[in-house]
């Protein structure tokens, strides 16, 4: 892989993968992560 | 079958995973209340496989709160897990399996327990290789978003929220102890079997069943850590396949999805010509101590 095709990828994911964790923010995704990490999952802790 | 042989310096990257550990984990007194935290830094992804029912977890684990997302009755398109998996993908690559995910260290550990035999890989382990993406795409996306409300591969599969949630809050909470039934035995089973085998075999979770691992190793060509090999230096004598934890070649595979970036291979190389590779200029290559 040719260094302009990486330096090309590296940019394009990371300006993508913050506009994603922005985006996720203003939709109530963040609030949805902190609801289910704050509770003790049944299931990872083969319960549920 | 050859074996891994002991590299110098190994400690040092142990320092850095513990070290790793204690920065996702540092409410260590839960393990003895009982309790999981509950503050707000878990709005946070982690970025290695941490459960967020470890006691001790400050962090969200990004493929429970991925499935999580997928596993609602009305699924969403998961922004912003997948934008912290994106983020650390691009920066690191599997650079987070070497030195930051908790299980990794455990998997580290075990293996530095003696054992009659160690291999560096086996006949036949190429195409399990290819589990994790199975894993992946069937336990972790495909099932969920099939069977709502069922986060499969946490259910049924994840030995980390085994070790750090499951074990220690079934010894500290009797209501969750009584509820203990199949599910519970299971998963135990499969972590019991996962350590066993990292007796011998270097990874064995990275290598055949990581989902994490396998999101995070299709970064490794154009992350910005990396790691480079200069054809010209090489002499050819092979220390770098013999000590590499994931049983690969780093000559032939330095971009492979499979590299963890651990530095075995840089530290065994006696003539330099592995690096690691921090942003894509072309880097000089110089004995590294990590």
């Amino acid at each position: 892989m040719n260094r302009a095709l990486r330096i090309g990828l590296f940019c394009a994911f990371v300006l993508t993968g913050a506009a994603f964790v922005l985006l996720g923010i203003f939709s109530g995704q963040a609030q949805a992560v902190l609801s289910k990490a704050i509770r003790v999952c049944l299931e990872c802790i083969g319960i549920g | 079958m050859a074996e891994v042989k002991k590299v110098k310096g190994e400690w040092k990257r142990l320092t850095v995973q513990a070290a790793m550990f204690l920065l996702q984990n540092p409410k260590l007194h839960n393990f003895f209340l009982g309790t999981i935290d509950t503050g707000k830094t878990k709005i946070v992804c982690a970025p290695g496989l941490n459960c967020y029912s470890c006691p001790a977890a400050i962090g969200a684990c990004p493929i429970g709160s991925l499935q999580n997302a997928l596993s609602k009755q009305k699924p969403s398109f998961p922004f912003y897990v997948l934008g912290f998996l994106l983020l650390f993908g691009a920066l690191f690559g599997r650079w987070i399996c070497g030195f930051v995910c908790p299980f990794g260290l455990v998997q580290d550990l075990v293996h530095k327990i003696p054992f009659p035999k160690k291999l560096r890989t086996f006949k036949g382990e190429r195409v399990l290789r290819w589990t994790k993406y199975a894993v992946l795409l069937v336990l972790v996306i495909g099932l969920t978003l099939f069977d709502t409300l069922v986060p499969y591969f946490c259910k049924y599969l994840c030995p980390s929220g085994t070790l750090f949630g499951a074990i220690p809050l079934s010894v500290t909470v009797p209501q969750l102890r009584s509820q203990i039934g199949f599910l519970f035995w299971w998963k135990i089973g499969v972590l019991v079997l996962l350590l066993l085998i990292s007796l011998p075999i270097s990874r064995p979770f990275c290598r055949w069943l990581c989902p994490l691992g396998a999101i995070y190793g299709l970064f490794n060509r154009f992350a910005l850590l990396g790691m480079t090999c200069d054809a010209q230096s090489c002499v050819g004598c092979g220390a770098c396949e013999t000590v590499c934890p994931m049983g690969i070649d780093p000559r032939t595979q330095v971009d492979s999805t499979e590299c963890i970036r651990c530095g075995r291979c840089i530290r065994a190389c006696p003539t330099g010509s592995l690096a690691r590779r921090f942003g894509f200029a072309p880097q000089a290559h110089k004995k590294s101590t990590m």
